[in-house]
């Protein structure tokens, strides 16, 4: 029986392109900047986050399935020449209700708060919208005008559309973030995640949706209405994930409250938050320089650490399904997840069931590797890393297939 | 957690008890049941075991195999709780192998002398019809044909690897052992002690409950549960024991309870629990069916 070595499988239907991943040439030296938010680490730059999970798939919007696409709508018509996102009745309410909480939990009174959904609740006309959309320039300025003005919140300010994606303000979780933040509103609003306009429908800023009335099935009435409510999305970066970009490939820095940490600063912090993340961290590392794109969020689906794509998640289905474990020199340390039989057998027919293949990935630790070593990123260099594929063999198969020979 | 429930009916405590007991042979602490009588008496109580032997006219496969039985430990120890069934001791077991194995090698020699006999007659009659068929020569070729035939006559030698040997398919000796019979009958099954660990007690259980359970290695579980004879019916879990105490990675019940949503089965996490309950908990992966 020889180990087998299969291709990956490529997806049926690929709509994206592959750019070089980071890092780039030497001319085009990138800096992205990231923070630490309650123990998870955040791009919150819509234009850095997109950077960084074109360039190598890392890390996964907090609002979507992979890469931060989160738009107000899933559904876009045509409205007299706009191209609006469409929103049911319901969903509309809804929204205007998380903004009158918003604006409750800043302070403002119930009075101020009625009579400000009352006004950002009036339909639109056309022509306000065109007008808004041919005047962006000023309302910009006006956006960018402090947060206790009623007229801003909401969808008032609509800049020109611009070619970042969303990154509305998402109050409740990331009051802190946008405290830093001093310049924006909380409710302020940035362009939506627009698709590219086909070139006669203009897209407006992202003040604006089409709202459907569900009283009938069939024909619903569409008005016009500002947006109320803006979610914004973050990136969110794994923990191997931020560090491989900031100790590998010197291309961003995180920040704790505003401070950024140095790389010994940050293993530390990583390290306190995580208990095994030397081993995780290894495995990581180990698997980026040969060229894979390890994703460990979706790895709980399939019930292991890990997943290896190749090239990334959109191109191909994973290959490998990673369980990291870590041995002493004579493979007798504790194991990171022991398993029994029942375990590694229920595991391996999913994997086979699932069409990857499991493997095993050994971090291998010397005997003489003290703790004062294990609290700096130098330490890297003395661990091995083994792999190893598990595959199901079932008898009755074999010798069916001998049986035709 | 559903209402774990079987429309079977259960067999009467008093048929149990009246029937005879069950000898098992313990082959390195595996418990194996070779008669007949055996076989219908534990499948009559409900408890299936795993067919090991292979069947000697289809000798090459493994989709129906034959006796022995492979009681799993559970099975043995609910058996041996009900006072049915004991472990023959190592003098039964043999059932007279050395005089066997003398008759068996007698019968094959003999078999292989009545074969070669046979072959040679054969083998002149093929001559004979080669030789008158192709030529009509008269006096020539019958002599030629007179000197072929005492060559063959000479020289012929039947192959033992050409010998045609015959499998017995009933053999008498394995349902008729008088001296296990007298041993069952003397010393009889001693009731043991039920046993605590956390298997046993949920086997016991959904047995009670009137499931028929069967080893899940090959889904990565403990038991497959049907809701009668395996084969009638497809299973319905897979249960899983744990005990209370114990903590379970959450990525080990991910990939079972994924498995079993592959299989379209129910997984059913067992702890047993104070005094003879168990506790059951049912997972089920949703999106998929």
């Amino acid at each position: 029986m020889y180990a087998d070595f299969r291709a990956p499988r490529r997806r049926l239907r690929v709509t994206e392109e592959l750019e070089a991943p980071l890092p780039l040439s030497p001319r085009e030296r990138s800096h992205f900047q990231a923070e630490l938010l309650n123990q998870h680490v955040l791009v919150c730059d819509p234009q850095h986050s997109q950077k960084i999970h074109d360039q190598g798939y890392f890390g996964k919007g907090v609002l979507s399935r992979s890469r931060p696409e989160h738009s107000i709508s899933n559904q876009w018509e045509q409205h007299e020449g706009v191209f609006l996102p469409v929103v049911s009745q319901a969903r509309y309410e809804e929204l205007l209700k998380w903004a009158g909480s918003a604006l409750s939990a800043q302070g403002w009174d119930e009075e101020a708060v009625h009579q400000t959904l009352l006004r950002l609740s009036q339909p639109i006309q056309m022509e306000d919208v065109r007008n808004q959309m041919g005047g962006g320039g000023e309302a910009e300025e006006n956006g960018e005008r402090g947060k206790e003005e009623p007229e801003q919140e909401g969808g008032v300010s609509p800049q020109m559309k611009r070619s970042r994606r969303g990154s509305e303000v998402e109050p409740e979780a990331k009051r802190s973030c946008s405290s830093e933040q001093d310049s924006d509103s909380s409710l302020d609003c940035d362009p939506d995640s627009d698709p590219d306009p086909a070139p006669a429908p203009l897209v407006p800023g992202p003040g604006f949706l089409l709202v459907v009335s569900d009283s009938e099935t069939g024909g619903g009435v569409r008005e016009v209405r500002r947006t109320p409510f803006f979610l914004s999305e973050y990136l969110q970066l794994s923990l191997e994930e931020a560090f491989f970009l900031v100790y590998s490939l010197g291309c961003l820095s995180v920040y704790l409250q505003q401070e950024p940490l140095s790389i010994v600063q940050l293993w530390r912090t990583f390290r306190s938050l995580r208990p095994d993340f030397v081993s995780s961290y290894a495995v990581y590392h180990h698997f980026r320089s040969k060229g894979w794109v390890p994703k460990g969020g979706g790895g709980a689906k399939y019930g292991v650490d890990l997943m290896l794509y190749r090239k990334g998640p959109p191109f191909y289905h994973a290959s490998y399904s990673v369980v990291i474990e870590r041995a002493d020199n004579a493979f007798r340390a504790s194991p990171l997840r022991p398993f029994s039989w029942r375990s590694l057998a229920a595991l391996s027919r999913i994997t086979a069931n699932v069409s990857k293949e499991l493997m095993l990935c050994y971090v291998i630790y010397p005997a003489d590797l003290s703790e004062a070593e294990l609290d700096s990123p130098v330490c890297l260099r003395r661990l091995k890393v083994q792999e190893m594929i598990v595959s199901r063999w079932v008898s009755s198969r074999e010798r069916a297939e001998q049986d035709d020979i | 957690m559903e209402a774990l429930s079987c429309g079977e009916r259960r067999l009467g405590s008093e048929e149990e008890d009246a029937a005879p007991a069950v000898g098992v042979s313990l082959c390195d602490s595996a418990p194996l049941v070779w008669r007949m009588r055996d076989l219908r008496a534990i499948r009559a109580r409900g408890l299936v075991g795993a067919l090991l032997g292979s069947l000697p006219r289809t000798p090459r496969q493994n989709g129906r195999l034959g006796r022995p039985l492979l009681l799993l430990p559970e099975e043995e120890g609910l058996l041996r709780e009900r006072c049915a069934a004991a472990a023959l001791p190592d003098r039964c077991q043999d059932g007279g192998g050395a005089e066997l194995r003398q008759q068996y090698e007698e019968e094959e020699k003999r078999s292989f002398e009545e074969q070669s006999v046979l072959a040679l007659e054969d083998r002149k009659l093929a001559l004979l019809r080669a030789m008158t068929g192709a030529e009509s020569g008269a006096a020539s070729a019958d002599e030629a044909l007179r000197r072929r035939l005492q060559a063959l006559d000479q020289n012929f030698t039947f192959p033992q690897s050409a010998m045609a040997v015959q499998l017995s398919t009933a053999r008498a000796g394995l349902s008729y052992c008088p001296e296990a019979r007298a041993f069952l009958q003397t010393y009889g099954p001693t009731g043991a002690e039920p046993r605590c660990d956390a298997r046993y007690q949920v086997f016991r259980d959904l047995r009670g409950r009137g499931f028929y359970l069967t080893s899940a290695g090959k889904f990565g579980g403990d038991f497959l549960v049907y809701p009668g004879d395996p084969l009638r019916f497809h299973a319905h879990f897979i249960a899983v024991c744990v005990s209370l105490d114990e903590s379970v990675c959450l990525l080990d019940v991910l990939a079972v309870a994924r498995l079993g949503s592959n299989v379209k089965k129910t997984v059913l996490l067992c702890s047993p629990g104070p005094g003879a309950t168990v506790c059951y908990t049912s997972l089920q992966w949703s999106g998929m069916i």
